[in-house]
């Protein structure tokens, strides 16, 4: 563009794109594949896609007005995605914040199609502001139920009183999986949505009902959008699936606690053939109550440290969660207990403002007590809400395609959970990315014996703060057998993340873009 | 007669005239373990003696007996000693194996034999003589030299070890040919693998490799060895083949990455049962002042040299102590108490599973480290500093282990003595807190499905 047009030019251009988003008229947002190398996303002209998500499963139950707040917050945080379920918690027969149930009288085979006008609606609105769907059909706790014998199951029962009221083991069989997946498949076609099956729970006994609604969803949708499926914690969907055709990545569940281990489970994954990318898709949740944590709760720095990890270990992505926001709702009936920190008694929910979906989400093995959520519109500015920019500003801001892990760049312990340390590179050498949870010092391994692990012969090497996203130069030096680095600081939620250029890559900064 | 013939002639041919007196080794079925010929499964547990060729008959005799009694089941050894390329061939041609110095294999292998021993050899050190800068061996001169020793060890108890504390890359032909060699010698009848520079894998260049029967790791002689990561990974290989790490932290050598520090028995038996428990077929044990005796490089005694009074000046890996006094070294001892562990439960259904451990199984000197049976008839968790362990029994619907009771044990990896905690319902976790802690009061939790009626553990070999 040539300066002396800029004035006259950029005004209309601005309103023409104002305009466009406000109307929810801008162009589709580009298909999303899995890359070349099997490890990551990309967009359809093949440049990478970071799955940066957000968990807020009652996203088709609130208002508009709070799905556009919502939204446009989430859009502001940099996420990419996020993951809401068509079937809330709470039985088929709660109705969203119009009086609306997803389906008329429970029956899979007849949608209401005005509770899927407002879905459309919601779906357009994030498309507008550039945000995908990770679209979970029917959430398989609540309604898709395998085996009897969990009805007895005193660590289950209580989180399927919908199977118990119908006396059924499962809202879908194969055929109305098929048909439903085909409904939804065709609906949103066109709209940028990922295929989540599944929703906290096991396959075993109904992996062929998960199959047919894959293939439901392929036909309808001419198999343009991604699919994976989202399993009790801790595991991934590959236990069931991933020699699936269908499955185009794995997620994981890996456990709402600072003793999470999620880096043991994408490393997993990792291993397995054929190459699929896999992502975190819920682990600790910010604020959410921790039996077995030292804190008691999942905090910032756990938020972060399980999210780097996640990343660093190798996923294509991660999903950030916030006690209070993760099922909050707009009914007027749900808003009591959420009038503050303190008003649901323990027992009363993971999150106050999930209250009526409380026994949906099962306490695991009885080891965990519920924390009261703060009201979802605090929650959605929790600290760590924020800082998962910084995470993908980071890993945009070098080339992500050839990110592969590696712990053997550390010469000292890696350590695990609250103190885990987690390294990867790129395959070529030109970069790497160490994490560290506490600030431990660190000593890399350059080149190891005959192998480079970074190339170039002089490494330029920055702090990078997980906080901030601030980043800070601490020299170029050539490059050596291994070499130490102190963190700035140390302790507890004094994470950082060591990032080592091959110099001659003259990369910019961590966290700026130019990457790749 | 011709059949008399024929076995005269396969005698000539090996050139030793005695048949086997150990059972075949294979793989088992699943992939992941040996198994002796006719069924009954084999820990492989290795002693590391790389210079024993350089030793005298008596210290041959004195070492092999040592490491029978102390329950070793397989003595690695170096075919190309320390400074033996001379002694081997003739003129220094691979083609010219020397029979004198093959006699004295020949020996060794028969003594070990007789004393229930299988003898891995590495037929040509790698980091000495096979990188391509020595030429020391060609593509031509391996498949030769391979033949040679399949032919001549082909009806004894012998693993092949190819490679040597060494990269393959960029000459694995040569690899491949001596595999080709051994193989068109022996006829493929011995396990073959190869080892690795520290801290890798075979797998790195051979694990596709239908010669290599099972991978063999090199992990690091520190204290922050880290093998169980390397297993794990050699674990998720397709297709499964076992993995044994064939030289962990030699007990008593100083610290690879850590100055000051020397690798303590504590250290060697959290090396060896993090290798067994992640799903290792083996281990191989290593005593500094052992491993290189007759090399000086390694603070060892120069060959021929009478036996050493004192240790040698300390080279680079720290003072070793003298011959026997390193044979006697603590952790040399232990080792027999992991074999004991293991084969009194089902050996072969055996798999790593982190996730019985509930809370923080750390790493290094900490580490945790478990795996039970698949079929979840016993678990074993060791802890390498007797931290509390909150066992996950029950996963979601998936039982870690069978029935209704389960009984528990303390086992004592220093004495292998076993205590029995009792016995109690089975829940969904449940805490056990060791009777000791602190570096050095490493312990292992057994759990066994009552309605099994395990003998105590160490107790009885299961033979299954």
């Amino acid at each position: 563009m040539n300066d002396s047009h800029k004035s006259t030019v950029l005004i209309p251009l601005a309103a023409l794109l104002a305009s466009s988003i406000l109307s929810a008229q801008a162009a589709p947002l580009p298909r999303l594949r899995v890359s070349d190398n099997g490890r990551y996303f990309v967009k359809a002209d093949g440049s990478p896609f970071f799955y940066l998500g957000d968990t807020e499963w009652a996203l088709f139950h609130l208002t508009r007005e709070d799905a556009e707040l919502y939204l446009k917050d989430r859009v502001e945080k940099k996420f990419t995605v996020i993951q809401a379920i068509a079937t809330f918690w709470g039985g088929l027969d709660r109705p969203n914040a119009y009086g609306e149930t997803v389906f008329v009288n429970g029956d899979p085979a007849h949608p209401n199609e005005a509770y899927f006008k407002h879905v459309d609606w919601v779906v357009d609105k994030a498309e507008s502001l550039g945000l995908y769907i990770g679209f979970v059909p029917i959430w398989s706790k609540e309604y898709v139920q395998q085996d009897p014998s969990m009805l007895l199951n005193p660590s289950f029962g209580p989180t399927i009183r919908t199977a118990i009221r119908t006396g059924k083991p499962s809202v879908v069989d194969k055929t109305s999986a098929y048909n439903y997946g085909l409904f939804l498949g065709r609906r949103y076609r066109d709209k940028p949505i990922i295929w989540i099956l599944g929703g906290d729970w096991f396959a075993s006994g109904v992996e062929d009902v998960w199959r047919a609604m894959a293939a439901g969803l392929a036909e309808g949708d001419g198999g343009t959008h991604l699919k994976t499926y989202h399993p009790k914690s801790p595991r991934s969907s590959a236990q069931w699936f991933h020699d699936d055709a269908w499955l185009d990545f794995n997620m994981l569940q890996t456990g709402h606690t600072a003793l999470n281990r999620n880096y043991e489970l994408v490393a997993a994954d990792w291993d397995r053939i054929p190459a699929k990318p896999v992502v975190d898709g819920e682990g600790g949740y910010e604020g959410i109550n921790d039996a077995m944590s030292p804190s008691g709760n999942v905090e910032p720095p756990d938020v972060r440290r399980i999210a780097y990890c996640a990343v660093f270990a190798g996923g294509a992505g991660y999903t950030y969660g916030a006690n209070g926001l993760f099922g909050a709702t707009s009914r007027p009936t749900d808003r009591g207990p959420r009038a503050g920190r303190s008003a649901a008694p323990r027992g009363a929910g993971r999150g106050a403002a999930n209250a009526g979906a409380e026994s949906s989400i099962q306490d695991e093995g009885g080891q965990r007590g519920r924390a009261p959520g703060m009201p979802w519109k605090e929650a959605m500015q929790l600290p760590a809400g924020r800082q998962m920019q910084y995470l993908r500003a980071l890993i945009e801001s070098r080339p992500m395609l050839t990110r592969i892990p590696d712990q053997w760049l550390l010469v000292n312990d890696p350590m695990g959970t609250t103190e885990r340390i987690q390294a990867c590179r790129a395959s070529d050498g030109s970069y790497a990315f160490i994490y560290t949870a506490t600030g431990s010092k660190l000593r890399i391994r350059i080149v190891d014996r005959i192998y480079e692990k970074l190339s170039g012969t002089t490494i330029k090497a920055y702090w990078y703060d997980p906080r901030t996203g601030a980043a800070t130069h601490i020299g170029d030096f050539p490059k050596t057998e291994s070499r130490s680095f102190n963190p700035p600081t140390s302790g507890r939620g004094n994470d950082w993340v060591l990032v080592l250029d091959d110099a001659s890559k003259n990369f910019p900064p961590p966290g700026q873009s130019g990457g790749r | 007669m011709r059949r008399a013939i024929i076995v005269l002639l396969l005698a000539l041919s090996a050139g030793l005239a005695q048949s086997a007196v150990l059972p075949r080794l294979r793989i088992s079925d699943n992939g992941r373990y040996f198994v002796k010929e006719g069924g009954p499964p084999f820990l492989y547990l290795g002693d590391t003696e790389w210079t024993l060729l350089q030793c005298t008959r008596d210290e041959v005799d004195t070492y092999l007996a040592d490491r029978a009694a102390k329950k070793f089941t397989v003595v690695q050894i170096s075919v190309a000693g320390f400074d033996a390329l001379k002694k081997m061939f003739v003129d220094g041609d691979p083609t010219r194996p020397n029979e004198e110095y093959f006699q004295f294999l020949d020996y060794v292998v028969r003594k070990a034999e007789s004393l229930g021993l299988y003898v891995a050899l590495v037929p040509m050190w790698s980091n000495d003589y096979v990188r391509p800068e020595l030429n020391v061996l060609t593509n031509a001169t391996a498949f030769s030299y391979g033949k040679y020793l399949g032919n001549r060890y082909r009806d004894t108890s012998v693993i092949w070890i190819l490679g040597g504390d060494w990269f393959a890359t960029g000459f694995e032909d040569i690899w491949r040919q001596l595999a080709a060699g051994l193989t068109a010698g022996d006829g493929g009848i011995h396990l073959k693998t190869y080892h690795p520079k520290s801290p890798r894998s075979s797998a790195m260049w051979f694990h596709a490799e239908k010669w290599l029967d099972f991978n063999m790791l090199q992990t690091g002689h520190t204290t922050l060895n880290r093998n169980y990561d390397l297993v794990a990974e050699d674990w998720a290989r397709v297709p499964a083949k076992p993995v044994v790490d064939g030289e962990g932290g030699y007990e008593g050598i100083a610290d690879g990455l850590v100055p000051e520090l020397t690798i303590a028995p504590h250290d060697v038996r959290r090396i060896a049962y993090s290798a067994i428990f992640a799903g290792a077929a083996g281990y191989t044990y290593g005593g500094h002042g052992v491993w290189g005796y007759r090399n000086p490089a390694t603070g060892g005694a120069p060959s021929p040299a009478p036996a050493r009074k004192s240790a040698a000046p300390p080279v680079r890996h720290g003072p070793a102590p003298p011959w026997k006094e390193a044979l006697q070294l603590p952790a040399a001892s232990q080792m027999q108490h992991l074999r004991a562990l293991i084969e009194s439960r089902p050996m072969l259904t055996r798999i790593p599973d982190q996730w019985l451990i509930a809370n923080d199984y750390l790493g290094t000197t900490e580490r945790m480290q478990a795996c039970r049976g698949s079929d979840g008839s016993y678990a074993f968790i060791y802890t390498a500093t007797g931290r509390k362990l909150k066992i996950r029994q029950i996963d979601g619907p998936y039982p870690k282990l069978s029935g209704k009771t389960i009984r528990a044990w303390w086992y004592d990896p220093r004495t292998g003595s076993a205590t029995a905690i009792g016995e109690f319902e089975k829940t969904g976790f449940h805490d056990f807190t060791p009777p000791s802690s602190g570096p050095g009061n490493d312990w292992v939790l057994v759990l066994d499905d009552a309605s099994e009626s395990f003998p105590a553990p160490g107790k009885g070999v299961l033979s299954r």
